[in-house]
């Protein structure tokens, strides 16, 4: 894998981020999180708990969400260049949702010895409907 | 506005101390089926000039929800979601590292939706590593409320 860093240089306000699409969401994968988060609220596990509170069936861990738009933008970023990320969950995801992570650098600007991008970020499903919404600031090196 | 003990804004809770191990970041790394080679494999990390692998973001959860968050009495409505988190990564998690963290609830605000109201609480966790060094900040809003749909509230 000799990629390439991505360089300050080399994005600009505007840019669109090379989209992420996740594989579908399984009910087994919700169980696995559960098991490898300590998350096991029955909300995300047990039919019967999500429709007594009103979901068809048991919807994704908001922490999934934060963690597939975290994948997109580290599969993106150099490594460890990701300084803030910060979402709102907008509506719930259902076993069955493919989610396509997108996103679109908004700012770009130094500060101190900092070269700085800031970005719009958003995760929808495959009806469009975006569950998953922020906005995320990273340092990048320079070619300077 | 919900009743509750108001006394518990702002105090701090140390949820303990945490080791980060290489299995537990490949296994995270699994379950969220990461694209990026560099948080499971030794030879990707390695070419990119990295002694090891490194965590990704979302790792953070894994060590906060374990140890469990500071309890806060209140009972609204049918459910409890998450509503939002805000990540301040100030380096990635690496395998070794000692985390230490501590919880606070930061904030109780209410709002009406559609479905009527919703109660928001804002915990924020304080991750340091052994030298004292902050390694990131997190802050994550849960509401509870009886949700049909949720939609965007801001």
């Amino acid at each position: 894998m000799a990629e390439q860093e991505l360089c300050f240089e080399d994005v600009n306000e505007g840019d669109s981020i090379p989209e992420l699409v996740k594989e579908p969401v399984t009910r087994v994968q919700l169980v696995k999180y559960a098991g490898a988060s300590g998350d096991f609220n029955p909300l995300h596990t047990v039919e019967d708990f999500a429709k007594k509170a009103g979901f068809d069936q048991p919807i994704a861990h908001g922490m999934l969400s934060m963690a597939f738009v975290g994948q997109f933008l580290t599969d993106w970023l150099p490594k460890g260049s990701l300084k803030k990320l910060g979402v709102r969950f907008t509506a719930v995801t259902f076993p069955g949702d493919t989610v396509t992570c997108k996103g679109q650098i908004t700012k770009k600007y130094q500060e101190g010895s900092d070269n700085l991008v800031e970005m719009d970020i958003w995760g929808e499903t495959q009806q469009g409907q975006k569950t998953v919404q922020g906005h995320a600031v990273a340092a990048l090196p320079s070619r300077g | 506005m919900v009743e509750f003990d108001k006394s518990i804004i702002g105090k701090e809770y140390e949820l303990g101390t945490y080791e980060v191990t290489k299995e537990e970041i490949i296994n995270f790394s699994k379950v969220h089926k990461e694209v990026n080679p560099a948080f499971y494999d030794d030879n990707a990390a390695a070419q990119l000039g990295y002694d090891d692998i490194i965590a990704p973001p979302g790792f953070f959860n894994q060590i906060l929800l374990p140890e469990g968050y500071p309890e806060i009495r209140i009972e609204h409505g049918r459910i409890e979601l998450f509503a939002g988190q805000e990540l301040e990564q100030k380096r990635p998690l690496r395998p070794g590292d000692v985390i230490t963290v501590k919880s606070k609830i930061a904030d109780v605000f209410e709002k009406t939706g559609r479905s009527g109201k919703l109660v928001f609480v804002v915990r924020e966790a304080t991750y340091s590593d052994s030298d004292g060094e902050v390694v990131a900040i997190i802050r994550s809003t849960m509401l509870q409320g009886d949700v049909d749909e949720l939609e965007s509230k801001e």
